[in-house]
C-alpha cells in the first residue's frame, strides 16, 4: 500500500513537470505518428509481396506493431527517464541520495521519473492491438485475455531486467548513455515477428536479449499463435532476467563510491 | 594548399578524437550492422515464403543487396541534424564561429575520418556476414568503375542535405520532429526498408529522382548490376543536379541562419 502510494506521488510529480512543457506534447504527437507511418508504410511494403511472413498475416503484424508502440511507451514513460537520471547521479554524485532514501535503490530508480507524454505511444499501441483484434476477429476468451496480460507481464519485466542489466554497467563505466543505443537498436528487431528470424538468431533474441522475445508473446497470444508447450518459457526468462539484474545491482551498489563528497 | 593542409591537421585530430572514444563507435557502429541485417532478414523470410523469388529477387540478390547497403549507409550518412541543437544550445557554435573558417568545414573531415575507422568493422563484419548467409553477387569490371564516382557523389550530396536539415535548429531548437519527419522519408525512399522496385511502379519511378535514394541505394544498385548503363549515367546526373542544389542551398540558409544566431554559453 506504501508502495502504491509512493509511486502515485512520484507519478504526480512527473505529470507537474511535463505539464509545464506543453508544447512538448505536440512534438511527441508528431514523432509518434511519424513513427507509426513508418512502421505501418514497412508492413504494406512486405505484404505486397507475400501473404504471410513466418505465417503472421498482414493484421497479426499491426498487432505485433501494436504491442511494440505499447513496450516502447512503457519504456519511454519510465524505464529510459529513470535510469538515465540514475546515469547521470552515478557522474555526479547525485546517486548517494538515492542510496539514503528508506527505499530500495532499484526499485527507487524504475519509479522515480516519469514522462506523461510518452503515454501517446502507449495509447497508439493499445488503439492498434484493439483494431487489429477486431479486425482480425480476434477471439477474445477469458483464457486469452488473462494470458495476453501474463506475457505483457513478463514483457515488461524482461525489457525492465534488460535496461538495468545495461545501465547497471554505470557503476564501473561511469559514462555509459551510448549503452542506450544498444538497447534501441536490438530493440528493432522486435518489429518483426521472431519466426523471421533464423534458428540460432531466434534463440538468441529469446533467451540472451530476449527483447524481441517480449513483444512477439503477447502478439502471439492475441493472433492465437502462443504455442502453449512454450508457456513455461514466460515465466522462465523473466525469473531469471530479473534475477540476474537484481544481483547485478546488488553487485554494483557495492561497486558504488560515491563522486561527491 | 592552405585548405588542404587544414583538412589534413583537422583530419588527424579528429581521428584521434574518434579513437578515444571507442566504445561509444562501437556501439553506435553495431546498430549501423544491426538494421540493414534486420530487414534483410525480413525480406529473405518473405522470399522463402513465396517460394524462391519475390519481386525479382532471391535470397542471394537480397543478401547482396542488404550487406552492400550497411557499407555504403556507413560511407554516406552523417549526424550532425541530431546534434546541431545541442551544438547550439550549449555554445559549441559560438566557439566554432570564432574560426576564420566555415564551421561545414570541421564537419567534413570530423565525418571522412569517422567513416575511414568505422571501415574497420565494416570490412570484417561484411565478410563474416558474407560466409554466412551466402551472397550472390556478380561484378561486371563497369559496374566497379561506375560504383566509385556514384558513392563519391552520393556521399557528397548526402552531406550537405543532411547539413542543410540541420539548419533547422537555427529556426527551431526542438527541430527533434524535423529529424525524425526526415528520417521516415530517408528510410523509405532511399531503399532501406526495402529495395525501391519492390514498391508500386509509380512510387518507385518517383523515387528514382530523390535524393535519399540517390544518396543510398543508387550506389548499391550500380554496383549490382541491377541498373543497366544508361540508368547509372541518368542517376550519376540526377546526383550532380541535386549536390549543386543543396551546395547553394545550404550557401544561402548558412547566410541567414548565422544572423539569427544569438550566441548562447560562453
Amino acid at each position: 500500500m506504501h508502495l502504491v502510494r509512493v509511486i502515485g506521488v512520484h507519478a504526480r510529480i512527473g505529470i507537474l513537470k511535463d505539464l509545464q512543457y506543453r508544447v512538448n506534447f505536440a512534438g511527441q504527437l508528431v514523432n509518434s505518428a511519424l513513427g507509426f507511418l513508418l512502421a505501418i508504410g514497412s508492413i504494406l511494403v512486405v505484404f505486397r509481396h507475400t501473404d504471410l511472413l513466418g505465417d503472421w498475416t498482414q493484421t497479426d503484424l499491426i498487432m505485433l506493431i501494436g504491442v511494440f508502440s505499447i513496450v516502447r511507451g512503457f519504456i519511454n514513460l519510465f524505464v529510459r527517464p529513470g535510469l538515465q537520471a540514475y546515469m547521470e547521479g552515478i557522474r555526479t554524485g547525485l546517486f548517494d541520495y538515492v542510496l539514503l532514501k528508506p527505499l530500495d535503490s532499484q526499485l527507487y530508480v524504475s519509479i522515480r521519473e516519469f514522462r506523461i507524454w510518452s503515454l501517446v505511444d502507449l495509447l497508439t499501441g493499445v488503439g492498434l492491438v484493439v483494431w487489429s483484434g477486431w479486425v482480425g476477429g480476434l477471439d477474445a476468451s477469458l483464457f486469452t485475455i488473462v494470458l495476453f496480460f501474463v506475457t505483457m507481464l513478463a514483457g515488461f519485466s524482461v525489457v525492465l531486467a534488460f535496461w538495468f542489466i545495461l545501465g547497471t554497467s554505470a557503476f564501473w563505466f561511469i559514462k555509459v548513455d551510448n549503452i542506450f543505443v544498444v538497447f534501441d537498436s536490438l530493440f528493432q528487431t522486435a518489429r518483426w515477428p521472431l519466426a523471421i528470424y533464423p534458428g540460432a538468431v531466434r534463440i538468441l533474441l529469446t533467451f540472451v536479449v530476449p527483447v524481441a522475445w517480449a513483444v512477439t508473446m503477447p502478439a502471439a497470444t492475441l493472433v492465437g499463435k502462443l504455442e502453449i508447450g512454450s508457456l513455461w518459457l514466460t515465466l522462465l526468462v523473466p525469473a531469471f532476467f530479473v534475477a540476474v539484474s537484481r544481483i547485478f545491482w546488488k553487485i554494483g551498489i557495492r561497486h558504488y563510491s560515491g563522486a561527491s563528497a | 594548399m592552405r585548405l588542404f593542409r587544414i583538412y589534413l591537421l583537422s583530419a588527424l585530430l579528429h581521428l584521434k578524437e574518434h579513437l578515444i572514444y571507442r566504445a561509444s563507435m562501437l556501439i553506435w557502429l553495431f546498430s549501423m550492422v544491426l538494421e540493414p541485417v534486420v530487414f534483410m532478414m525480413v525480406w529473405r523470410a518473405v522470399v522463402l515464403a513465396e517460394g524462391g523469388s519475390a519481386g525479382g529477387h532471391t535470397e542471394g540478390t537480397l543478401t547482396a543487396y542488404y550487406l552492400i547497403m550497411m557499407v555504403v549507409n556507413h560511407l554516406t550518412f552523417t549526424w550532425i541534424m541530431h546534434e546541431y541543437a545541442y551544438r547550439i544550445r550549449e555554445g559549441v557554435l559560438a566557439g566554432q564561429l570564432l574560426y576564420p573558417l566555415h564551421p561545414i568545414h570541421r564537419d567534413v573531415t570530423m565525418n571522412a575520418t569517422y567513416k575511414l575507422l568505422g571501415l574497420v568493422l565494416f570490412i570484417p563484419a561484411l565478410l563474416l556476414l558474407s560466409v554466412f548467409l551466402k551472397p550472390e553477387f556478380q561484378f561486371e569490371p563497369w559496374q566497379f568503375l561506375a560504383f566509385l564516382p556514384t558513392l563519391t557523389l552520393a556521399a557528397a550530396m548526402r552531406f550537405l542535405m543532411e547539413w542543410a536539415v540541420a539548419q533547422t535548429a537555427f529556426w527551431c531548437i526542438e527541430n527533434s520532429s524535423f529529424n525524425q519527419a526526415y528520417y521516415v522519408a530517408t528510410m523509405f525512399f532511399s531503399g532501406r526498408v526495402a529495395p525501391i522496385s519492390m514498391f508500386p511502379d509509380w512510387l518507385s519511378a518517383a523515387a528514382r529522382y530523390l535524393p535519399f535514394w540517390l544518396g543510398v541505394a543508387f550506389p548499391v544498385e550500380t554496383l549490382l548490376g541491377s541498373l543497366t548503363p544508361d540508368e547509372v549515367m541518368s542517376g550519376m546526373v540526377a546526383q550532380a543536379a541535386w549536390l549543386a542544389f543543396f551546395a547553394g542551398f545550404v550557401a544561402w540558409v548558412w547566410s541567414r541562419a548565422v544572423r539569427r544566431f544569438g550566441a548562447v554559453g560562453s
